[in-house]
């Protein structure tokens, strides 16, 4: 009796773990082959801005010393640290009384841009098209050209924000992922 | 015999309890399997259907290329359409930056009141009843001011294609023309002709092509015979034509359903309730003050499916007596067949004057009002100034329909709105686009039609142009 007890037992629980075990390792093997999908049906769980490690965003111009009325070229630079970027929001900050913003254009054939004259800053918010299926990895890439005409004489100084009211400087990656850039600044000599 | 039966006993259990674990794992496998290509179908189905068809090039008198050269036309055509109280974009072009054009084909009310009237910088230069005509223009209005960048794109796009650059590179913004999302055109004509208006003429598609000086007008049939008009004055206009291969994309109307009788709303939930920092004045009661509210939000132009026609809004008071201290309270408001969404919120207040009232949809910008029946030209430009909102005790009807509500401050993060739209919420919708489940027409279905689409991209591509709640 107690060994047909052991045989029935060993035979239920036998298969059970069995079963079990193929189960886990057919999950663990479809989740790791589809992970751009899973992320992709999953937006609800971002947003929190995750620690700048690598990321960065930095002004370059093209020459530091300037003269009123010529147009200076202003170039903003990205490196997203391996991540897929699919969108960011820029807040330009300068002295509108002595600079202005002609334009914006984007660098990156595959973003559109818009921009938004604020009192004190204006913003730049870059997505990618939607015809284009993947984000992008930024390495130091020139993202954005800005032309700025110089008004008056003297050192301007252009800098990249951090936030403005709740708009804040940041790069989202395509699973909706929001990043905070280390930012960079630049100062121009206008004779 | 006996030992026989007693192994048949012993063996037959292993048996049944085998095959049935052999069964179970090809179930459990084999519906996996089916699941897993279920998801990477409908992943595919979901990319197919954002992408652009391309449309090559075409002999016309403007040249198309297929790229990405942003989505600023759909954010133009959002808000002529939102202008002429439409939802269908499609029916609506945007021309320069302060010309909408609307097609009057599919427009139900174009039998009337069509005046097929040409405007320049928000003033009519032209008025004339020309045969044939299936568009007119809208003075006065705003379509944004982002088209050069996007000109400046094309132009580049041009010039990386190995085509000839016209000179003064950047400054010939004229010859270039961002179109419906995926087309970058090339005026192959001269850039300036001859004063002239162009007339309209039918065109072969229901799909308009700017042009790219003054105002373009869209045709209806396969031969278009522009004959333009001199008008003193004017400045010429390339008459567009239409793209071979395009095809127009009807927008569905919604189901409509029945106006329920009882607004889910009328019971309201406080939600916030500062402390006020200013002392009522003394002579004052606070008594039971209602507000009965009627709101728009933009792109819901008519009555949402059953299921969709439903929003929690939240409504806060601040101003009057309550100084700098504001009060809120959440209310359920329902869509009749036009779109308007009505609901009742009482609020314990003095009854007074310099009250402000602030609206913030599930998906939307918050919106300061500070009179009973406000009223815009665009959408998203009526701006608060000094309030002269007196709320009365009692009944306070509040007709708030005359502006919009801006979509695009997407519940994204467990649920919480952030006050702001950016890149974060465009790509949320990017991610969810063609999706119909409820958790996803939760947070991106800003038109309510049950699928999120690129209507709901361009929705949030027009609030890009406010950005932030008003406070």
């Amino acid at each position: 009796m107690k060994k047909i007890y052991i045989i029935y037992t060993s035979v239920i629980v036998f298969p059970i773990v069995v079963l079990v075990g193929i189960i886990l390792a057919i999950n663990a093997y479809l989740t790791n082959k589809t992970p751009s999908t899973a992320a992709t049906s999953h937006v609800s769980q971002i947003s929190t801005p995750t620690p700048a490690t690598g990321l960065s965003m930095q002004l370059v111009p093209s020459g530091t010393e300037l003269k009123t009325g010529s147009p200076v070229h202003v170039q903003i630079s990205a490196a997203s640290a391996e991540h897929l970027i699919s969108g960011y929001d820029l807040i330009i900050s300068y002295d509108k009384t002595a600079l202005t913003l002609q334009s914006a254009i984007s660098l990156v054939p595959s973003f559109s841009l818009f921009k938004l004259e604020k009192p004190s800053a204006t913003t730049i918010t870059g997505v990618l098209s939607l015809g284009q299926k993947n984000g992008i990895v930024l390495n130091d890439t020139p993202i954005v050209n800005l032309i700025f005409i110089p008004k008056t004489k003297g050192t301007q100084s252009i800098q990249m924000s951090a936030s403005l009211g709740k708009l804040k400087t940041q790069l989202v990656d395509q699973e909706t992922r929001v990043f905070s850039p280390r930012l960079g600044n630049v100062t121009l000599a206008i004779h | 015999m006996v030992y026989s039966r007693r192994v048949s006993n012993k063996i037959a259990p292993i048996l049944s309890v085998s095959v049935l674990f052999v069964i179970g794992v090809v179930f459990v496998i084999g519906s996996l399997f089916i699941n897993s290509n279920k998801k990477i179908s409908t992943s595919t189905k979901a990319a197919e259907s954002t992408m652009c068809i391309p449309s090559g090039n075409v002999s016309y008198k403007w040249n198309v290329i297929t790229r990405d050269c942003g989505s600023n036309s759909l954010q133009t055509q959002a808000m002529c359409a939102e202008a002429y109280g439409d939802s269908i974009m499609n029916n609506y072009w945007c021309y320069g930056s302060g010309t909408c054009m609307e097609y009057a084909g599919s427009d139900p009310n174009a039998t009337s009141g069509f005046d097929n009237t040409l405007c320049k910088d928000g003033i009519k230069i032209y008025d004339a009843n020309v045969s044939g005509s299936k568009w007119h223009v809208l003075c006065n209005s705003s379509c944004g001011s982002n088209t050069a960048a996007i000109k400046v794109d094309c132009a580049q796009q041009f010039q990386a294609a190995g085509d000839s650059a016209p000179a003064g590179f950047f400054t010939a913004l004229g010859k270039y023309w961002c179109y419906d999302n995926n087309k970058c055109l090339q005026l192959t004509g001269d850039l300036c002709a001859p004063t002239a208006v162009p007339t309209a003429t039918p065109r072969p598609t229901s799909t308009p092509v700017p042009t790219a000086t003054t105002t373009p007008t869209p045709t209806r049939t396969p031969t278009p015979t522009p004959t333009p008009t001199t008008i003193p004055g004017a400045t010429a206009t390339p008459t567009p034509t239409s793209i071979p291969g395009t095809t127009s994309t009807p927008t569905p109307t919604p189901t409509k359903t029945p106006t329920p009788t009882a607004i889910p709303g009328t019971s309201a939930t406080p939600i916030v309730t500062p402390s006020s920092t200013t002392t009522p004045t003394p002579t004052s009661v606070a008594s039971s003050v209602t507000l009965n509210l009627k709101l728009k939000f933009l792109g819901v132009n008519s009555q949402p499916k059953t299921g969709l026609n439903s929003m929690t809004v939240k409504i806060s008071v601040q101003g009057g007596s309550l100084g700098s201290s504001t009060v809120s309270k959440a209310a359920a408001f329902t869509a009749d067949t036009s779109g308007i969404w009505t609901s009742s919120v009482a609020f314990n207040l003095t009854p007074g004057s310099g009250y402000t009232i602030l609206v913030k949809g599930p998906k939307h910008l918050q919106k300061k009002v500070c009179v009973a029946t406000p009223t815009e030209s665009t959408a998203g430009l009526y701006q608060c100034g000094n309030s002269t909102l007196t709320l009365n005790s009692g009944i306070n009807t509040l007709n708030f329909s005359g502006i919009s509500l801006l979509p695009g401050d997407l519940a994204i993060n467990n649920g919480s709105q952030r006050g702001v739209v950016d890149s974060l919420d465009l790509t949320t919708i990017r991610n969810l686009l063609s999706k119909t489940d409820s958790s996803s027409l939760n947070i991106a279905d800003l038109n309510l039609d049950g699928v999120v689409d690129t209507q709901d991209y361009s929705l949030v591509l027009y609030t890009l142009s406010i950005r932030n709640d008003e406070e």
